[in-house]
């Protein structure tokens, strides 16, 4: 009996994966042939045939180049930055307990756009060619450090004291964004097209940089998902069933940290993702973490390509995909909320 | 079981609650701690759970400083059924009473056979088959604390502690969760259970704390402590012995 609903669930878990894998697979076929280039699916099928075995197939080194080096990175780097952003709002949920937490609650984001808009500063106040991603990604490294050092790092590290924390952080960063902005006068524009977050201009180099954090970051915290359920019941539940909750609650937090980090140093702040995607997962399908980790960075990735698939091909001049996300993803959860009867289920 | 000696808690630093508090659990027994609101029932409760750090003193459980006990070990030797549960994103009853098979399974590892046939026990046993699919926000008060009972003894552990745990269950259920207690002592185990019926205490219970501001008022066997001065002086109120005449 209650092998049968065990089973049941596990099954579907796995034709989900499935499903969606051959989904993203197709995404990403699709995704490299359609564009300004006149390019067929067939030629795009036997480019990627081409470079990922080796083979030796006659193309136009033209097309090559537009589909290998300057399509295929980009939806590569879409589909990982979907999966992390996804994943990472799933473990911020669970820790904080907050159905409205989410990869930006707690203010490592805000760390990061500091960072980047202050190198975009430097670097047109001297001339320079600093890089973003490094000091982006320091400077949320060292938010998280500061925001845990607020909540408390070495008591019972509660919730409402990290949300809190977060909130006081982002706030003065964001005012010293503010400041930078407004000192940057009319070079302002570079600075707002990194905050609207977006995936254009991705290369190999980004890719190498995302695929094995992110990935491995996925399948640590997919390893210790189970207790991630017992920890959505409380500090003290969890350790009434042995479960050493502050030890779990702080591996989450770097986690999480870790790949919103690298995710908003590379990409900037895409909304809405990281918010979204988990809650429609367990909506439609469960909410046991070992299956909603793995069902939400799916999803998320099959989500972020396809908006930046949108704003890559329909707009004539292209948007920001977090802009578009947000704008989308907003109206289309609210449809979801009010159509679910169940709606404490979130 | 528990030996509780010279414990001293305070919530906040200021006002003690407890004061070189000295109480001997003996094994095997059903003991209910009666008392009224504030009086520290529930605080003793997540005291030797390790919920709350107590001040000084110390507790033993089963021989050991509760100190030293790592959160496995403890979810091996004692079970608590807290009066509720945090806030939760949806969690279904059945995943929730299978949560007291966690304490005996490795990180990664899945629930075998053995697992789900106690689970399977529990449920029937609470008779609380009937809603298992459902999330714990949609279920009802009295039968959450069904779901929470069968979790409780899915865990199996020597120890339980029970916060009234069986307040809004309706009395059909809370006699028969009694009397499935009362069938855990005979197998050994030691009950530790904070009630607010005096009745149900008075009938099911081997030995009765009464506590009055953080002190043991009186201990011992119910029909000895529980009497119409005892029951004025702890809870203020004047009560008439009824013999045969309710309904339990």
């Amino acid at each position: 009996m209650i092998e049968e609903i065990l089973n049941k669930e596990k099954k579907q878990y796995y034709l989900i994966l499935i499903v969606l894998t051959i989904l993203i697979l197709g995404i990403i076929l699709i995704s490299v042939t359609l564009g300004k280039a006149e390019i067929t699916i067939s030629e795009s099928f036997k480019i990627i045939i081409k470079k990922i075995f080796n083979k030796n197939i006659e193309i136009a080194s033209n097309k090559e180049a537009i589909i290998w080096d300057i399509r295929m990175p980009r939806i590569i780097s879409g589909l990982i930055i979907g999966a992390g952003l996804a994943v990472a709002g799933t473990i911020f949920q669970a820790i904080l307990r907050n159905p409205l937490a989410d990869p930006y609650t707690i203010g490592v984001s805000t760390g990061a756009a500091f960072g980047a808009v202050l190198t975009i500063y430097i670097n047109i106040v001297y001339s320079l060619f600093l890089p973003i991603v490094p000091v982006a990604f320091a400077f949320s490294i060292i938010t998280l450090f500061i925001i845990v050092k607020i909540a408390g790092f070495n008591q019972t590290l509660h919730s409402s004291r990290l949300i809190l924390a977060g909130i006081i952080i982002s706030a003065t960063l964001s005012a010293a964004i503010g400041l930078l902005k407004s000192m940057a006068g009319e070079d302002v524009s570079a600075m707002i097209f990194w905050l609207m977050g977006n995936l254009a201009a991705k290369s190999w180099a980004q890719v190498l940089i995302l695929f094995p954090t992110i990935t491995i970051s996925i399948i640590l915290a997919k390893h210790f998902a189970n207790d991630l359920d017992i920890l959505t019941l409380g500090i003290h539940e969890a350790k009434n069933v042995g479960v050493d909750s502050e030890k779990l609650v702080k591996f989450y937090l770097v986690i999480g940290a870790f790949i919103t980090a690298i995710c908003v140093s590379i990409s900037g702040i895409i909304g809405f993702v990281g918010l979204v995607i988990p809650h429609l997962v367990r909506m439609s399908f469960t909410s046991k973490h070992k299956y909603l980790i793995p069902i939400s960075a799916l999803v998320g990735a099959i989500v972020l390509s396809l908006a930046d698939n949108i704003t890559r091909l329909m707009f004539v001049v292209e948007i920001p995909v977090g802009v578009l996300t947000t704008l989308i993803g907003g109206p289309f959860f609210i449809y979801i909320y009010l159509n679910k009867s169940s709606g404490e289920n979130i | 079981m528990i030996s509780i000696k010279d414990l001293s808690f305070s919530y906040d630093g200021e006002k003690t609650l407890f004061e070189n508090l000295n109480i001997e659990i003996p094994k095997g027994k059903f003991i209910t701690i009666i008392g009224p609101n504030g009086c520290g029932k529930s605080t003793l409760l997540r005291l030797i759970s390790k919920e709350l750090k107590y001040n000084s003193g110390e507790i033993i459980i089963l021989d050991k400083n509760l100190s030293d006990i790592k959160p496995l070990e403890l979810a091996q030797k004692l079970a608590f059924s807290r009066q509720k549960t945090g806030e939760n994103l949806s969690f279904t009853c059945l995943d929730y009473v299978l949560l007291g098979r966690r304490p005996y399974k490795e990180q990664f590892e899945d629930f075998n056979k053995n697992d789900l046939r106690i689970v399977e026990d529990n449920l029937k046993l609470t008779d609380s088959f009937n809603f298992i699919n459902k999330n714990l926000n949609q279920i009802s008060g009295g039968e959450f604390q069904r779901i929470s009972f069968a979790k409780i003894l899915t865990q199996n552990t020597p120890l339980i502690l029970l916060d009234e745990s069986f307040s809004a269950m309706d009395i059909n259920y809370k006699v028969l969760s009694l009397k499935i207690l009362k069938e855990k002592v005979k197998e050994g185990k030691t009950i530790l259970c904070v009630m607010h019926d005096i009745n149900l205490a008075y009938k099911y219970s081997d030995h009765i704390i009464m506590l009055k501001e953080g002190k043991v008022y009186k201990f011992g066997k119910p029909d000895i402590i529980l009497n119409t001065s005892s029951i004025k002086d702890v809870f203020g109120i004047e009560v008439e012995k009824i013999e045969k005449k309710g309904f339990l």
